[in-house]
């Protein structure tokens, strides 16, 4: 029987979205509730970071899963030079952070933990004010049964992260067959392939899993601080090669790029349409194609709406 | 044998455990074996599966102008997690799969290389694409631009033409050949860019930026395609598993070797097992045997194949109202030592024989060998139409002037029987009955009495030994003193001092003979002198007369007793000299050189030495005349019949002749009447003592009765 189920569904899914280039969100997603929920009150909890004035949810706000700054703000008000990242979604990333440096979401938790001008945090406080504060340790103790540390704070924001799908956009709706987009949507989906973007904006978040070149045809201007592949690998062609990012919910997390240089969709169309193909998007071209990005805006994810314990 | 079944036990159980350990032990080593090569293999395989996957993967990035990373992504993370895996298998880092665990980091090393080659292949071949997509699309702007029927323009749309068509092909082809064309064309490109202006120019320019970018990557993306199908990392996951697969069969062939090793040793032990088993089934056969054979000669005697005194035992508990007669050869002894043991032990043997034929059959009587020449007859007293007596005196008269035929030779044997129905001592009484029939001269047989009991006699001995102690110990020990008559003073002139145990208050007094047997069996004469003579010390101190105390060998001759009673005639220097030692004739008197020298050593205070109950049977003239003594006292056994008894009036006289001529003064004891008086008043005794005289008395009795 369930062999059966899963046979209709693979080809019911091979039918909806050919050559796998493109895929919806899953509806629901598996993760461990009780480490997610410690993981959620982490998230939101300013002590870890040391001036206890900066949480996770600060940059990652639960309306877009990043903020509408261009850069975000630290402890002491210090901003930073990069454009947070939505964390919606972020666990089907292939690569986490700008430059790609966090292999997974765990990894990626400990960065802005420790950034001097993020969090500003160390291991040794973090544990020290985990243990310190009986509920956590309490937490800790019953879901890894031992004495709550970092390592395992990483893993429970980690875990509630996982659960931040934003399922049943427009678009997606539209992959599994269940509406038809209007014209001018179909017609910047059709832009979207035709234009060479789906090349690099592919798979389940369009995007989030290459790294590419910003600037290919007309360069983009490169900073020295900029949180490209050269600031990893330090080789020349690296430069200005970033993760591609998520263009799910793009509509909700203007400004864009990592430097946060385009404060709207129109902007950011016709900045990449200059560096990587050359020439200027049409009005009508740009409407099409903010009409087509508008469709990929989902449902605000569950737990977010679940109440905090 | 406990020991040895218990020890036995333990091994079979160790043996057990060791079986059991080793077919546990085996199954979980092959086991762990088979899920850890399955783990292996399976992970290997899907490595393998998934490179080539990840090659699938590549190809349809490359072939397809938009295709999703995400697959290539999965693949390259579960590749990662796989050679994870294998890197920490527990069976890889064993020392047999070193060469395989080296394969696999190598491989882990060179996957990483590999992955990284996979994203900048991606970031090339997306820079690619964005150009291939891109061009067309500009080719049509173009044609909005350019004037087909214009000559320049039309070279230039051909020219576009002409790039568009040859990067279709290069990149459809994978085919670098174009590129020297393309670079070519690039040429005619940048030379036509100044003829134009505005809109023209700035698409051209676009145009020439994208063909750059084409010139300037395919070549590499290409090579570095090529080299992503091509890589050395395909042929080396069918060496790895080739490699894995070699080790585990060695490991295979090492571990089955190692259970046979471990299987022989269990059937060793299996075989020691059955061998231990065997042994002590033997050994229980035997001990059983033996057993039987034991109980066989304990309730046989097997020289009479009577029954033993075990199977007496045994017998007697059965019976209601048991009888026993032990029957007892008189002087066997001497059959023994006379004609030898063997002839002895053939006497036995013979009556043992002719006891079955003697004992009256309606006794229903059972026999027994009680040991030596010691038999037993056992029957049941109720319903018999007579009283055991009878059939005592019967089967003595059975039993006498009887011949036994022992051997060669012809005995005739006395019997002694003895026989009693004291249930609970029942064998103890009836040899209490055989000695009482055997220490009296003329009986050959007796049945148990009370009074035969030397229980009660050493019952009574240890009552009285406790009063001894009491009397010793609350003063009640006292003398009474009986005066002795001096026949020529005419008057009292001596006592002697007698112990008497005044018991209840004095109301009761214990005469010496009822408790000095018990007090020399129990070492208390010592005593009793001593308490004696110290209290006849003291009224000696007041009385002017002369005492004597009785004192015997013993006390004499022991080293403490003597040197107390020095000790009190030293306190009582004053009138030590009124005490005469009276020295008991008796089977002690040995040892006279220690008696000589108390004699010698007391008469320093001045005291003197009297000889009691001389006469009596012991005394020995020779030895007597050698002591230094003053008074003789004549055995009252012969005094009290010496007014009618011719025998004793003569033995006097002789001792009385002895003594006048020795030169020591005589006392006649026991003058118990006027007869005796007035017989040992004419032999001439010194001095006379006796109840017609005078009892003895706790106080001093300076008069005479009569």
């Amino acid at each position: 029987m369930k062999l059966l189920a899963l046979c209709i569904t693979l080809a019911v899914t091979s039918l909806s979205w050919a050559n796998h280039t493109l895929e919806p969100l899953p509806r629901t997603i598996q993760y461990d509730r009780d480490k997610a929920a410690l993981g959620k009150r982490l998230f939101f909890d300013p002590r870890l970071s040391k001036d206890g004035t900066v949480a996770c949810v600060n940059c990652h706000t639960p309306q877009n899963g990043a903020d509408n700054r261009r850069y975000s703000i630290g402890i002491q008000d210090r901003e930073g030079h990069i454009n947070s990242p939505t964390v919606f979604n972020s666990a089907f990333n292939f690569r986490l952070m700008w430059s790609g440096r966090a292999r997974n979401l765990s990894e990626q938790v400990r960065m802005p933990v420790h950034n001097p001008i993020e969090m500003a945090m160390d291991e040794s406080r973090i544990n020290r004010y985990l243990t310190g504060t009986p509920s956590y340790e309490e937490a800790f103790r019953r879901i890894y049964h031992r004495p709550a540390n970092f390592g395992d704070m990483s893993d429970a924001i980690a875990e509630f992260e996982k659960a931040l799908i934003t399922p049943d956009s427009r678009f997606d709706r539209f992959l599994r067959g269940e509406i038809d987009l209007k014209p001018l949507e179909k017609q910047g989906y059709h832009l979207f392939k035709r234009l060479g973007c789906i090349t690099c904006h592919n798979g389940i978040n369009l995007g989030g899993n290459s790294f590419q070149k910003m600037g290919l045809i007309n360069p983009y201007t490169w900073r020295a601080d900029n949180p490209d592949r050269f600031s990893l690998t330090r080789q020349p062609a690296d430069k200005n090669i970033y993760r591609v990012p998520t263009l799910r919910n793009i509509a909700l997390t203007a400004p864009y790029f990592h430097d946060g240089s385009a404060p709207t969709l129109e902007v950011a169309l016709k900045k990449m349409a200059y560096h990587n193909l050359g020439f200027d998007l049409s009005p009508r071209e740009v409407k099409a194609l903010v009409a087509f990005l508008k469709t990929l805006t989902g449902k605000q994810p569950e737990i977010l709406k679940e109440k905090s314990p | 044998m406990k020991q040895g079944l218990v020890s036995r036990i333990l091994i079979a159980i160790l043996a057990l455990g060791v079986g059991l350990g080793i077919f546990i032990h085996n199954d979980r080593t092959l086991k762990k074996f088979f899920r850890e090569t399955l783990g292996t293999r399976s992970a290997l395989q899907m490595l393998q599966a998934d490179i080539y996957a990840l090659k699938g993967e590549i190809l349809q990035n490359a072939s397809f102008l938009y295709y999703s990373y995400d697959p290539l992504n999965r693949l390259i993370t579960e590749t990662e997690q796989t050679l994870q895996r294998l890197r920490n298998s527990p069976q890889l880092q064993l020392p047999l799969y070193s060469t395989c665990l080296r394969a696999v980091d190598g491989f882990f090393n060179s996957f990483e290389n590999y992955s990284r080659k996979i994203q900048r292949f991606l970031t090339l071949n997306a820079s690619l694409k964005n150009s291939i997509i891109y061009i067309p699309t500009l080719q049509l702007r173009a044609h909005t631009l350019f004037d087909g029927e214009d000559p320049h323009d039309r070279d230039t749309l051909l020219l576009l033409s002409r790039i568009d068509a040859t990067i279709f092909l290069a990149r459809n082809a994978q085919d670098t050949d174009f590129l020297s064309d393309l670079e070519l064309y690039r040429r005619s490109l940048v030379e036509m860019i100044p003829k134009y202006q505005g809109k023209r120019r700035r698409l051209l320019t676009t145009y020439k930026k994208h063909l750059n970018q084409f010139l300037q990557g395919f070549a590499d993306y290409t090579r570095t395609l090529q080299e992503l199908l091509h890589d050395p990392l395909y042929q080396r996951i069918p060496q790895v598993i080739q490699l894995f697969q070699k080790r585990s069969g060695r490991e295979l062939y090492a571990l089955s070797q190692h259970g046979q090793i471990l299987l022989l040793l269990y059937f060793f032990a299996l075989a020691l097992l059955f061998f231990f088993m065997i042994r002590s089934y033997q050994e229980n056969l035997y001990l059983r045997r033996l057993k039987e054979e034991l109980e066989e000669a304990l309730m046989t005697d097997p020289l009479t194949h009577l029954g033993s005194r075990y199977a007496y035992r045994i017998r007697k508990k059965s019976l209601p109202k048991p009888v026993l007669f032990l029957i007892n050869i008189d002087r066997f002894k001497y059959i023994n030592e006379y004609y030898g043991t063997y002839v002895g032990d053939q006497t036995l043997a013979a009556l043992a024989e002719k006891l079955r034929e003697t004992v009256p059959p309606e006794l229903g009587a059972t026999l027994y060998r009680m040991g030596g020449d010691d038999f037993g007859l056992l029957f049941d007293k109720s319903d018999l139409p007579h009283p055991p007596i009878h059939y005592l005196k019967e089967c003595y008269s059975r039993l006498r002037h009887t011949l036994i035929q022992a051997g060669d030779f012809q005995i005739e044997l006395d019997y002694t029987l003895g026989a009693s129905d004291q249930k609970g001592w029942l064998f103890e009484t009836a040899d209490m009955a055989l000695k009482a029939a055997k220490s009296s001269p003329g009986t050959h047989y007796m049945f148990y009495k009370l009074e035969m009991d030397k229980r009660r006699e050493i019952a009574r001995n240890i009552q009285m030994l406790h009063r001894i102690r009491e009397a010793i110990d609350t003063e009640s020990l006292v003398p009474y003193f009986q005066p002795i008559y001096d026949r020529r003073l005419k008057r009292v002139t001596k006592f002697e001092a007698l112990a008497r145990i005044e018991l209840d208050g004095s109301r009761e007094v214990l005469h010496p003979y009822s408790f000095i047997h018990a007090a020399t069996e129990a070492k208390l004469s010592g005593e009793i002198t001593l308490k004696i003579l110290r209290k006849t010390l003291e009224v000696a101190q007041n009385n002017p007369y002369d005492f004597s105390v009785n004192i015997t060998p013993g006390n004499i001759l022991d080293p403490d007793d003597r040197e107390e009673i020095l000790k009190l005639l030293q306190s009582h220097r004053n009138c030590a000299r009124q005490i005469v030692f009276e020295i008991l004739e008796s089977e002690e008197f040995r040892d006279y050189e220690g008696i000589t020298d108390f004699i010698r050593t007391v008469k320093r205070f001045g005291c003197r030495i009297a000889i009691d109950d001389f006469g009596s049977g012991y005394s020995n003239f020779e030895k007597i005349l050698k002591l230094d003594i003053d008074l003789l006292k004549i055995d009252g056994g012969l005094i009290k019949k010496i007014d009618h008894d011719r025998h004793a009036e003569l033995i006097v006289r002789t001792i009385l002749e002895f003594a006048h001529h020795a030169g020591w003064r005589t006392v006649a004891e026991f003058v118990h009447s006027k007869a005796v008086y007035d017989k040992t008043s004419e032999m001439g005794f010194d001095m006379l003592q006796g109840y017609y005289l005078g009892k003895p008395a706790k106080s001093l009795q300076t008069e005479v009765i009569f």
